[in-house]
């Protein structure tokens, strides 16, 4: 009997109602619902039917996009250099690949569940080629006809996929006990995006040897037509995953450090290895950078292990101020530019030192930390001040995709701590600060996002010091990020607010200080409150780096809207705006939505502290 | 030998004085409780000795620290000093083992591993051991002001507050989280507990005050507190709640 208190009951399982109760409840249930079923359904097909037919349609120039995916990805980037953008791309996969297979959970998914959404999305595509239009009206007035889809076809298309709805319905049946590990269920998929891109055949405009346009269009596979070597990048993903699976398995805990750091480096090394060529000489960096990496080194060396010390660290607020005013004095004396920013690094160092460094293992980490930041730092303002050898006609060569996600990913990266800082100093209790910050925000919000990108392209010349020159690609980020960060502070700023007096005082009462406070307690708690509006920002902002077209820079939309619809040499594509802004569509919804799919999950995930 | 001075300690909240000058001494090891009606300043003043807020006259002295507004003073005192509050204040974002080892690791520089073994230790002690990877917001109320006060001694304090920590319970969880604190009086812990519970009151206290509008009304032994009280406010209260 007393056995009973141990005993768990299972929670009764959930019965699956079936389709026809289904469909009685939420269709049919009265005469009324009925009718509405059957008309909304009418409409809906009848909307399928016609967006289907303009996709189809013989009118439709889709080679447009198929020609033009360069131009649209890297704009005028030279071809002789691309390589350095498949290396880069590898490079981020690769690590893609080692993180995903380092933190590979043995997490499974039942085959059941799998092969349901297999059966959803393969019946999807089964009614979308029954409902296909056979023939699309060309003109109205006539009447003219033509044929879009022959029936031959559609019974062949409705073949193959009324054989792969069958078979994941006998999954569904028969194996749906089995499981599979998740990580290999998504390397499946990519595998089928990969064999989908050899097996889809596009138009593709080719030229014969006396440069005449074949007519009409060969057809190419997806994969060979967009010279990119899917195939051998999705190899590589599979593999590191692997590499990253084993070295997980063999516990090595360095890799746990190394991953995050690379992580962090990425951005910089695709800046400088893909925009950039930089022209420098290996005497310059051994004779000038080595030895100031290392003096700095050397320094922090210093500051870490003995900042720290009961003698020194009450007289730390002397040293704070102190670095704080070589920095600025430095800052304006001519001297090497190598010198002004890792001194401002340092202050920053010696103001967190004694609070980080507080166990051997830490300060050692800390160490590392600065002495590869600062290396980093020199090396890159060494690659930054030479000439690129990267030679484009016109003014910037970034262009296309590769300026639209440079301006949204440093954007979005250079105004999250900055609008955080700015909301904490919005709501912070010394008036000056918060007068400052209010009016930054205010300031920022309330002139038009346009009006900013053009006082960053004409009038910051005027505001800064003579010699002083940006490139335009820099000013667009400089002046996305500082009105994304204004936003971002008021959103931050709600989080704040929605955070209860009484955690405060359990911080205080448990003796952490003001910035343990808000970066251990209030930060973590306040971010995760707002997590759908930065979100929605985050989105916004991807979608308006499209207004940087205004001062001239080529991004996508651009391209897709003014470029190729007024080309006419090579092959002619004037006039076809329709299918390039509708491509353009589907570029940004394809980013924004996966974007959003995934915030979804991590709120989920992040959710679980909430409850 | 007092570890706790509490010198004609004023506080006004604008024009309104809620403490009109508290004077009291508390020994090492001290189990004090501090009763009063409602508004009569017992919060303000127990957040007074761990500096949550400000008195604007007299002195208080802990552990021979006198409170101003020098901040290391102030953090000093804040790590001698665990404090539990009726609404827990929990870290809701924080597992129930982050919760407590988060101030051992951040200001008392302790490595990760040994502040896990204290806190698996303090857990043991109040008597969810098992809840450790939980978060508060999966624990009952009782549960949750017992990570509370696991929080509080994962610091080492020498001295323990308690602001009405079993107001906001269930009557059958008032029980559980009670017999935590009875175990630490009895371990020698200098303990200020605000609170209604009379029979705790009875049961550990060393000394039993009564506050009434921001005064010190009766300071006396429970047994005298309770059978033999000095002052009427004392008699009236008593009557009221008993
Ligand atoms: N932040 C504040 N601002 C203004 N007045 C306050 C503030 N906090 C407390 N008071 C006032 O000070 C007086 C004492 O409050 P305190 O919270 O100390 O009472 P208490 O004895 O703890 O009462 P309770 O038993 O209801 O908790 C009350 O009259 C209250 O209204
Ligand atoms: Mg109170």
């Amino acid at each position: 009997m007393s056995d009973n208190l141990n005993t768990q009951e299972s929670p009764p399982e959930i019965q699956f109602a079936g389709v026809n109760r289904w469909l009685k409840e939420n269709l049919f249930s009265s005469t009324g619902s009925s009718i509405l079923t059957f008309l909304s359904v009418g409409v809906i097909i009848g909307l399928f039917r016609s967006i289907i037919g303009f996709f189809i349609s013989p009118e439709r120039e889709w080679t447009a996009i198929t020609y033009n995916l360069r131009l649209y990805m890297v704009q005028a980037y030279p071809e002789s250099d691309f390589i350095r953008v498949w290396i880069t791309i590898g490079l981020v996969l690769g690590l893609l690949g080692l993180t995903w297979g380092f933190n590979s959970v043995s997490e499974k998914v039942s085959l059941k569940s799998t092969s349901t959404t297999f059966m959803k999305v393969f019946s999807s595509i089964f009614f979308l080629i029954l409902i296909a239009p056979s023939t699309v009206v060309i003109d109205k007035v006539e009447g003219t006809e033509a044929e879009v889809l022959q029936q031959s076809l559609r019974f062949y298309l409705l073949g193959i996929f009324g054989i792969l709805l069958l078979s994941s319905y006998f999954i569904r049946t028969r194996l749906a006990k089995q499981e599979m590990a998740k990580d290999y269920l998504n390397i499946l998929y990519v595998g089928l995006l990969v064999v989908a891109l050899w097996l889809i055949k596009v138009p593709t405009v080719t030229f014969d040897s006396s440069n005449v346009r074949l007519d009409p269009d060969p057809y190419m596979s997806l994969a060979t037509s967009t010279k990119i070597p899917w195939t051998f990048l999705y190899v590589l993903l599979v593999a590191t995953f692997f590499i990253g699976k084993y070295l997980s398995s063999k516990n090595i805990k360095s890799v746990k450090r190394i991953l995050p750091a690379s992580w962090l480096l990425t951005p910089l090394v695709v800046v400088t290895w893909i925009y950039r060529k930089p022209d420098f000489t290996m005497t310059q960096i051994a004779t000038l950078d080595l030895p100031i990496i290392i003096g700095f080194s050397l320094i922090g060396y210093l500051v870490i292990n003995f900042l720290n010390s009961e003698k020194l660290v009450q007289y730390q607020r002397f040293f704070v101020y102190g670095s704080l005013l070589i920095a600025l004095v430095v800052f304006s004396l001519p001297v090497v530019r190598q010198l002004k920013l890792p001194l401002f690094m340092l202050w920053i160092l010696i103001s967190i030192a004694p609070t980080i460094a507080n166990s051997k293992e830490s300060a050692r980490n800390l160490f590392i930390v600065w002495t590869v930041s600062i290396a980093i730092l020199i090396l890159l303002m060494r690659g930054g001040a030479s000439e690129s050898l990267i030679v484009v006609p016109g003014s910037s060569i970034y262009g296309g995709f590769a300026l639209t996600w440079v301006i949204a990913f440093f954007g979005i990266a250079i105004s999250f701590p900055f609008g955080v800082i700015l909301a904490l100093g919005r709501t912070s209790t010394f008036p000056i600060i918060r007068i400052i910050c209010t009016a930054l925000i205010e300031l920022v919000r309330s002139v038009p996002f346009i009006t900013w990108l053009f006082f960053g392209s004409v009038m910051l010349t005027f505001f800064l010091p003579s010699g002083v020159e940006f490139d335009e690609v820099v000013r667009a980020v400089v002046v996305t990020s500082i009105f994304s960060a204004a936003y971002l502070a008021e959103n931050v700023r709600g989080g704040l607010q929605s955070i209860s007096k009484g955690q405060f005082e359990a911080a205080d009462a448990v003796g952490l200080s003001t910035l343990q406070r808000i970066s251990l307690i209030v930060m973590p708690q306040a971010l995760r409150a707002v997590i759908p509006p930065i979100v929605s920002q985050v989105i916004s902002l991807f979608k308006d780096t499209s207004l940087v077209a205004i001062v001239g820079l080529f991004d996508l939309l651009y391209i897709g809207s003014k470029v190729i619809p007024n080309q006419s040499q090579g092959a002619n594509f004037l006039g076809t705006i329709q299918e390039n802004i509708l491509f353009c569509a589907i570029f940004y919804w394809l980013f924004t939505y996966s974007f959003a799919r995934r915030s979804m999950k991590i709120e989920k995930r992040l959710g679980l502290g909430e409850r | 030998m007092s570890i706790i001075q509490s010198i004609d300690v004023k506080k006004w909240y604008g024009d309104f004085q809620a403490l009109k000058g508290i004077t009291m001494d508390i020994g090492e090891g001290e189990v004090l409780v501090i009763c009063g009606p409602s508004g009569s300043g017992k919060s303000t003043f127990i957040r007074c000795i761990n500096r949550l807020e400000q008195h604007q006259d007299g002195q208080i002295i802990v552990d021979g620290i006198e409170l101003t507004n020098d901040l290391k003073n102030i953090e000093a005192i804040r790590s001698e000093v665990g404090m539990v509050f009726q609404s827990f204040n929990l870290f809701p974002h924080l597992t129930v083992l982050q919760n407590i080892t988060l101030a051992p690791i951040w200001v008392r520089k302790k490595s990760k591993a040994d502040a896990e073994e204290k806190a698996m230790e303090l857990l043991e002690r109040v008597g969810i051991p098992e809840q450790a990877e939980k978060f508060p917001g999966q624990l009952s109320g009782g549960q949750q002001q017992r990570v509370a006060i696991a929080r509080a001694l994962a610091m080492e304090p020498k001295i323990m507050l308690f602001d009405e920590p079993t107001s906001a319970l269930d009557p059958e969880m008032i029980k559980e989280v009670l017999d935590v604190m009875k175990e630490l009086a009895q371990s020698g812990m200098t303990m200020i507990v605000v609170t209604h519970e009379m029979g705790f009151a009875k049961e550990v206290a060393d000394r039993v005050m009564l506050f009434d509008e921001g005064q010190l009304v009766e300071e006396n032994t429970p047994d005298e507190f309770f059978n033999n009280p000095k002052s009427d406010r004392t008699k009236l209260f008593l009557s009221q709640i008993l």
